[in-house]
């Protein structure tokens, strides 16, 4: 049977290219974007809500014109034509482009999608790490000389903690790796519904340039929490927080709808729940828990914004503030581990290639993933334990140490694989090993911190920023390089430089451990969190600090280099050089061609490394392949 | 550790039942998630205001937008009903009747917001226009989505391929009924 596809879904050699683009669409976007905002903005400014002295730009229609401009800018860029008109019964004259111009306009190719969304993310972590940069160039010293303002500064903080964590920890593994990735790995041609997951990649550098320009309505000092009521009494750059982050949850709760949907319905015949790949259950736990709690922080920041622009008392000293922490970190903790899920899967995933050893006690593996999914939605409340009764302290401090059971089983699972296996020393393996170490620590500071005792003493500190960083950047980042290492050869056919890779995984792990670490003994020693000056016993270390941080930064730039050059002139290798047995090393790389041209049937364990027994029955032009 | 032989004939992921269970997997995910909204305002409400009612509130015009949703949401389950039968012109006649209830429905929704009675900045008065101005956004996400369903059903008629996702804007708008219906209990009597 042939790999059937709907009228506008499909690949770039499906129709031939008849029609020429009036213009670039991404030029297309701009343009309905822009025009939409200054409309829209135009009418509730001048029209339906004057205020006094008629500014153009007023915060209720800076809102409404955003609205506008985020549709109008995702329409643009393709949404019209490929998905708009099918919609409503219309012919679609949207031709999928080839060449490079596919990555510059709406696309339904999950391989498309997928490196869209990693470029955005890689956008994002960049801009947010040179607002890293700033950070520590003004922390070199005591007092204010880089900034001349204090909001200057924790506006700076802000944009960076905000990309940082809805644009490349909640999008990285999930919107890139997982859409590029997942359709094969499951034995499928694509995901679910291709046409939503090429809307809602175009909504991640909207979120990214919405947050990084935010400024340009004023300063806030709330931080990637957007905590009320200090939000209100800031001026109005919170806005463009409010609405940034908006478009970038939604594009996440997207991904998730049909990568759920593509897990549990696109799986090749025999690929049983059994079998599935570990990087599957990681990417349908994380989802789960964006389809929960995604929509939670979007009405929460509805909240917000209405509470700044009509306004409401909803968080004021007359109405709850603590209702908004509570809203707040009912999904932020567990965005911590959407975060971190797809990482703990990503060991599991590569571990085994590089020991030639079967998966260890993969059932635990799973079942730490679920528990980690249901424990997340309880443990919420250890970020407010300054504003809680001893009574209700104790069942959150319960269940943030519990959490650390089923986290150990991706330990257990990991080092029971490593055990007596022929471990490969390379630059995936070496990042996956330090991305445990570096986790281990952020989950150890972690129990400590899940103690009110501790939890009281270092809240608000450095300590508090190392251990997050030590989850995030030590778990997911080196997680998140390791898998581009790993999967370069699928992505592009080529490899990197092994002595590079290698190089660049020591380069960051001393700099990461030598600049977080530090954070800790600054946090002991009384360093807040929050402040551009501080006491000056404190400036030697931090001076330090910020060098370490600069090499940090130029390691993360240095792979950034090094994986672009080895896609583009690296040496050319053979279609799975790692002999790993998931089904994505069996599928074309080739963008303009299906994964499969008939589809693959499971018949054996993807992790059993000790055996020769077959794992999939590939069909092709020449009979069929048993891998 | 490849060796190649005949092929087999191997079941395709990409066959009309699997892509119709996709579908409605994803539909079922989509409307969970759009309900978590709601559960948070009516959590919102409580915490806000408790089980307080404004004497100022418009009782009638609440409990008509309520009626025109009922019968607007009776209109798409009978549509509902009817969709294998693949009637174009039937089907477009259920279509035009829903979407002028609701467009009815959403339109009072407005006027409740625009001419109201409470007082904005008291907590019941607060969580009342939050949750009317959602509910007015989702019934006009659920018109385009009713549009859109009678557009492909008039234009292009129905079909293995598209039944189910013309048919799920009757059932989006049904959920939409609901999340009034239960909205309009916490608002306006509990």
């Amino acid at each position: 049977m042939s790999i059937g596809t709907e009228p506008g879904i499909g690949y770039g050699t499906e129709k031939p290219l008849v029609l020429k683009k009036s213009m670039p669409p991404i030029m297309k976007g701009i343009i309905w974007g822009g025009v939409g905002f200054l409309l829209a903005n135009g009418i509730v400014s001048l029209l339906l809500d004057p205020q006094p002295g008629h500014p153009f730009i007023t915060e209720p229609s800076v809102t409404v014109g955003w609205v506008v401009l985020m549709i109008g800018w995702v329409l643009g860029v393709g949404a019209w034509e490929g998905a708009v008109k099918p919609a409503f019964g219309r012919t679609s004259n949207w031709v999928a482009a080839v060449g490079w111009r596919r990555f510059f306009e709406y696309s339904t190719d999950h391989k498309v999608i997928g490196i869209q969304y990693l470029v955005s993310s890689a956008g994002g972590f960049f801009i947010a790490g040179l607002a890293a940069m700033m950070m520590r160039l003004q922390l070199m010293s005591d007092r204010m000389w880089l900034f001349p303002y204090p909001g200057q500064y924790l506006t700076t903080v802000g944009i960076h903690g905000t990309i940082m964590m809805f644009s490349v920890g909640t999008v990285a593994l999930v919107g890139g790796l997982g859409n590029y990735l997942i359709p094969m790995m499951i034995g499928s041609n694509s995901s679910a519904f291709p046409r939503m997951s090429g809307i809602s990649v175009w909504l991640v550098p909207l979120g990214i340039f919405t947050v990084a320009f935010s400024p340009l309505l004023g300063y806030w000092t709330t931080g990637w929490r957007g905590y009320e009521p200090l939000a209100q009494q800031d001026p109005s750059g919170i806005l463009f927080y409010y609405l940034g982050v908006f478009a970038l949850t939604l594009s996440s709760l997207l991904v998730a709808l049909n990568l759920t949907a593509t897990i549990v319905f696109k799986r090749a015949p025999g690929l049983t729940w059994k079998r599935l790949p570990m990087f599957a259950w990681g990417i349908i736990t994380v989802s789960l828990l964006n389809i929960i709690w995604l929509p939670e922080i979007e009405i929460t920041f509805l909240l917000g914004i209405l509470s700044r622009i009509v306004p409401f008392p909803f968080f004021t000293a007359t109405g709850s503030p603590l209702t908004y922490l509570e809203l707040f970190w009912l999904f932020g903790h567990p965005e911590v581990y959407i975060v971190v899920v797809p990482a703990l899967a990503l060991w599991q995933e590569i571990l085994p290639v590089m020991t030639r050893k079967s998966l260890f006690a993969r059932e635990f593996g799973v079942i730490g993933l679920i528990f980690v999914m249901m424990l997340s939605g309880l443990v919420w409340a250890h970020h407010m334990f300054t504003n809680m009764r001893n009574s209700e302290i104790l069942p959150f401090s319960f269940f943030t140490e519990m959490i650390s059971i089923p986290t150990a089983f991706s330990y257990l699972v990991a080092i029971g694989t490593i055990w007596r296996g022929k471990f490969r020393i390379n630059a995936p393996s070496l990042l996956i090993l330090m991305s445990m170490f570096n986790f281990m620590i952020g989950g150890m500071t972690g129990v400590f911190l899940a103690d009110p005792v501790i939890n009281l003493q270092v809240h608000d500190t450095f300590f508090v920023v190392g251990h997050f960083h030590y989850t995030i950047i030590g778990g997911m980042v080196f997680s998140w390089i390791a898998a581009m290492y790993y999967w370069l050869p699928k992505f592009s056919g080529r490899m990197y430089n092994e002595k590079a890779g290698i190089i660049g995984a020591i380069w960051i792990f001393i700099a990461f451990n030598m600049t977080f670490g530090q954070f800790f003994l600054l946090g002991l020693h009384g360093m807040n969190r929050w402040v551009p000056v501080y006491p000056s016993y404190l400036q030697p270390m931090n001076f330090e600090t910020s060098i370490f941080a600069f090499l940090l930064g130029l390691g993360f730039l240095f792979h950034l280099i090094h994986i672009w050059w080895a896609m583009k002139a690296g040496p050319k290798t053979e279609k799975n050089p790692w002999k790993s047995k998931t089904l994505e090393w069996m599928s074309s790389r080739n963008l303009a061609q299906p994964n499969f041209n008939e589809l693959p049937e499971v018949v054996g364990n993807f992790y059993a490394y000790e055996n020769d027994e077959p794992v999939a029955v590939i069909p092709g032009e020449g009979g069929v392949e048993i891998v | 550790m490849s060796e190649m032989q005949n092929a087999p004939t191997l079941q395709n992921n990409d066959l009309p039942d699997l892509k119709l269970r996709a579908s409605r997997g994803g539909f079922t995910l989509l409307v969970a998630s759009q309900a978590v909204p709601i559960i948070v305002l009516i959590n919102l409400r409580y915490v806000m205001a408790a089980s307080y009612v404004s004497s100022h509130v418009d009782q009638l015009t609440g409990a008509l937008i309520s009626l025109v949703m009922i019968a607007s949401g009776l209109v798409a389950w009978l549509a509902l009903m009817n969709v294998k039968q693949r009637n174009r012109s039937q089907l477009n006649r259920y279509f035009w009747i829903t979407m002028v209830l609701g467009a009815i429905a959403a339109v009072m929704a407005l006027y409740q917001l625009w001419f109201h009675g409470v007082n904005s900045v008291g907590h019941y008065g607060e969580t009342y226009l939050t949750i009317t101005g959602v509910l007015a956004g989702y019934m006009v996400i659920g018109l385009v989505a009713l549009y859109s369903g009678k557009s492909r059903n008039w234009r292009v008629g129905l079909n293995d391929d598209n039944e189910f996702s013309v048919g799920s804007t009757f059932k989006y708008w049904i959920f939409i009924v609901l999340a009034w219906l239960i909205m309009y209990l916490d608002l306006y009597l509990f």
